[in-house]
């Protein structure tokens, strides 16, 4: 916005785009800093039980599929894919909502616990109905 | 229409613009419906402008965003309905009591993920369409309720 008023040569632009969305996020809303950090912790542990759950079915599946005959059927993609996607999509999450007020950090964090829930749930799906069981 | 007058000299009076009588020549056909919008006397013609005004002369960007918005929130709530099904078929239980707490903490996280994503991105990108039309295209693709898709293929 105020890059289009801007009369500083076009070098100098980026670092001035970047300072004028940091001041935009520095209002008083934002809450403290041990306020954030608390809240981003706090959520982690959700996160965290999200990937020791994977971690959990990366290990054990595999064994018990191949206990059973079939280790062809592995559902490798979908395992893989739930140790990794828990942590991306927070780290994502945290990323966008840094700059944000403390209310809409907290939001932004949820709603991506929530989309990890249901792609975990979706990723479930799909990897029992390619086993057909 | 049940209508409590403001004060008790209101029947005494013939400058009552919420008298459903009252005829403006400008607004008089709408007067039945918009009645109860219309509250103060004295704000009343002015709040009676702006409603006809608003709707009359919508911005461009405003009625896309109203497009984008309300095909967001159908399809959504189609969502929503459909991982509240989908999620009723999965019989995931845990092995311990906690365990199975934690399991249908998950599945309550999962039904509420769309009502969440279209939330925070109404919040979040308010003035931008391009932005939020991408963030709800992203959440239609993340949030597709395969146990619901997968179960009615079955």
């Amino acid at each position: 916005m105020t890059a289009a008023h801007d009369p500083t040569p076009d070098g100098a632009a980026p670092p001035r785009s970047s300072e004028s969305e940091r001041a935009r996020g520095a209002e008083p809303d934002r809450g403290s800093r041990g306020a954030r950090v608390g809240i981003v912790l706090l959520l982690g542990f959700v996160v965290a039980w999200f990937t020791w759950d994977a971690v959990g079915n990366l290990v054990a599946l595999p064994e018990l599929l191949t206990q059973l005959g079939l280790a062809e059927s592995i559902p490798w993609p979908a395992l893989v894919l739930g140790v990794a996607m828990p942590v991306v999509a927070y780290a994502a999450a945290v990323v966008i909502g840094a700059r944000l007020p403390l209310a809409r950090l907290t939001l932004v964090l949820i709603t991506s616990l929530a989309a990890v829930a249901a792609t975990r749930l979706s990723l479930i799906a799909v990897a029992t109905g390619t086993l057909g069981v | 229409m049940p209508r409590t007058p403001s004060d008790d000299d209101a029947a005494l009076r013939w400058d009552d613009v919420d008298d459903p009588s009252w005829v403006d020549t400008q607004s008089g056909a709408r007067r039945g419906g918009a009645g109860i919008g219309a509250e103060a006397g004295a704000d009343g013609s002015d709040d009676r402008h702006r409603e006809i005004g608003a709707p009359a002369h919508p911005s461009a960007g405003s009625l896309a965003t109203r497009l984008v918005t309300g095909a967001g929130a159908v399809l959504y709530l189609a969502y929503s309905i459909a991982w509240i099904v989908g999620v009723g078929g999965l019989q995931l239980s845990g092995p311990t009591l906690v365990l199975e707490v934690v399991y249908q903490f998950a599945e309550f996280l999962a039904i509420i993920a769309s009502a969440l994503w279209f939330g925070a991105t109404l919040v979040l990108t308010a003035g931008h369409i391009g932005r939020r039309a991408g963030w709800l295209s992203l959440g239609a693709l993340v949030l597709l309720p395969w146990p619901f898709v997968l179960g009615v293929l079955a």
